[in-house]
């Protein structure tokens, strides 16, 4: 199979990058009336919108937490969003292992004991998928908190790492995802630089691995500035150029 | 001068608590989008977080038998009326003024110091820009009420009650105000835009 598809070649990949090259990244707050915060992002090929609601009454009620709010994600793909078949609408197997580490990367660093026996929802909708949807998610995810106003301790950047022909790639398309041999997503937050999230698919040496995580700590700096932009893009028309801008 | 900030971005070194702010390490970082203004943060976003004595407008929602009312007034939760507390009975529906008695450790909140208001309109205004709508020495309201001829109750939960006088003026001056909160000279904007309407 490696000899089908050469996933590098000459140190340029098959959409044209250099190994540790991001691929583009546009954000946007606020695209929705109705949710309390959102945001939207073309990461790519990816395609994904995200509303966030909250903190609201728990629906069902005997699962509210009397100490703090509870946070549910809910990450899904759209039939349309893929070569691949994501056939009718709902949940999968895979989609609910999504909701559920995007659930664990924002219960770090949500302030969720201000908001006892309520519920904090993100939805999360992709529209078009072309690999490392989780990671672009939890990067929209964030801008929708931060635009919905939902306290948070911190910001999270997320971005993948991989292994294809031996090498290290950042941020992995699709096509080195699934014909690649390791496949390592990873969220970041800014302030502490604290692992929010870390899942491992395939195999990597130690020092790749460390080498992984540093080539995630440079790119999600990189995309911390664009999550930062695109707030300030939707603040800045608010408030009128009163304020001052840092660049 | 204002710089904007963003959760997890530090204010300012040594501790100081107010709203949407926590402290690390002896400093203080902020936990959601605002600016800093003369050493003060200035949350932009966010709900409203019932304090103790807080004037809020809210609606009727639910009749607990003889015990009390739940009050709608903008929270996830919500409010406890107390029968005991109102001389008249209420309905469902009633748009009261109330005062917020007590805030429990598990987000209950309690109502007191009751006031009906006749029917009127009721509308959502940005809780962070509520300080804006009255303006200092409530000046900005009072224009308002002398512009528009209305009965305005500003709920510090967000709610805003109008009733009596020109409501669609009201309104749109209020959305002005909501829109333009942060810029300096609005009370002059919303006087002018009385007269004009007034011509």
């Amino acid at each position: 199979m490696e000899n089908e598809i050469q996933l590098i070649k000459d140190g340029v990949r098959l959409d044209g990058r250099k190994p540790n090259e991001l691929r583009p990244i546009k954000i946007k707050a606020g695209v929705l009336n109705e949710a309390d915060g959102s945001a939207y992002i073309e990461w790519g090929g990816n395609k994904i919108i995200v509303g966030v609601y909250g903190p609201r009454p728990c629906i069902p009620k005997h699962e509210a937490n009397p100490y703090r709010a509870l946070i549910k994600a809910r990450y899904m793909m759209t039939p349309f969003c893929s070569k691949e078949e994501h056939g009718r609408a709902g949940p999968s197997r895979r989609s609910i292992e999504i909701s559920k580490v995007i659930r664990e990367t924002f219960e770090n660093v949500i302030l969720s004991n201000l908001f006892p026996k309520t519920q904090i929802d993100i939805f999360i909708e992709v529209m078009q998928a072309q690999g490392g949807t989780r990671t672009a998610s939890i990067t929209a995810a964030t801008v929708a908190l931060i635009d919905a106003g939902i306290p948070m301790k911190d910001m999270v950047a997320a971005v993948s790492v991989g292994k294809a022909q031996g090498e290290l790639l950042l941020d992995l398309s699709k096509e080195e995802d699934n014909y690649g041999e390791a496949d390592v997503p990873i969220a970041i937050t800014h302030r502490t630089k604290e692992i929010a999230l870390l899942q491992m698919d395939g195999l990597l040496t130690r020092e790749e691995f460390k080498k992984a995580i540093a080539m995630a700590k440079d790119a999600c700096e990189k995309i911390h500035e664009l999550q930062v932009k695109a707030i300030k893009e939707k603040y800045e028309l608010l408030s009128e150029n009163v304020l001052d801008m840092r660049s | 001068m204002r710089t904007l900030i963003l959760p997890g971005e530090k204010i300012k070194d040594g501790v100081f608590f107010s709203d949407c702010t926590y402290v690390e390490n002896g400093q203080t970082y902020a936990t959601v989008l605002g600016f800093v203004e003369n050493e003060r943060f200035t949350p932009l976003v966010g709900s409203y977080r019932p304090k103790r004595g807080d004037l809020v407008v809210g609606v009727v929602i639910d009749i607990k038998g003889t015990a009390g009312y739940l009050v709608d007034i903008n929270t996830a939760l919500f409010a406890f009326l107390p029968a005991v507390a109102t001389k008249i009975p209420l309905k469902l529906g009633d748009i009261i003024s109330a005062k917020v008695q007590e805030v429990g450790a598990g987000g209950e909140i309690l109502l007191t110091e009751v006031k009906r208001l006749p029917k009127g309109k009721i509308i959502d205004f940005n809780v962070k820009r509520v300080p804006r709508l009255i303006g200092k020495n409530s000046s900005m309201l009072n224009t308002l009420i002398k512009g528009t001829k209305n009965r305005i109750v500003v709920g510090a939960n967000g709610y805003v009650y109008l009733s009596g006088g020109n409501i669609p003026l009201a309104l749109s001056l209020i959305r002005l105000v909501e829109k333009k909160a942060h810029k300096h000279g609005l009370t002059a904007e919303v006087e002018r835009m009385i007269e004009k309407a007034q011509e």
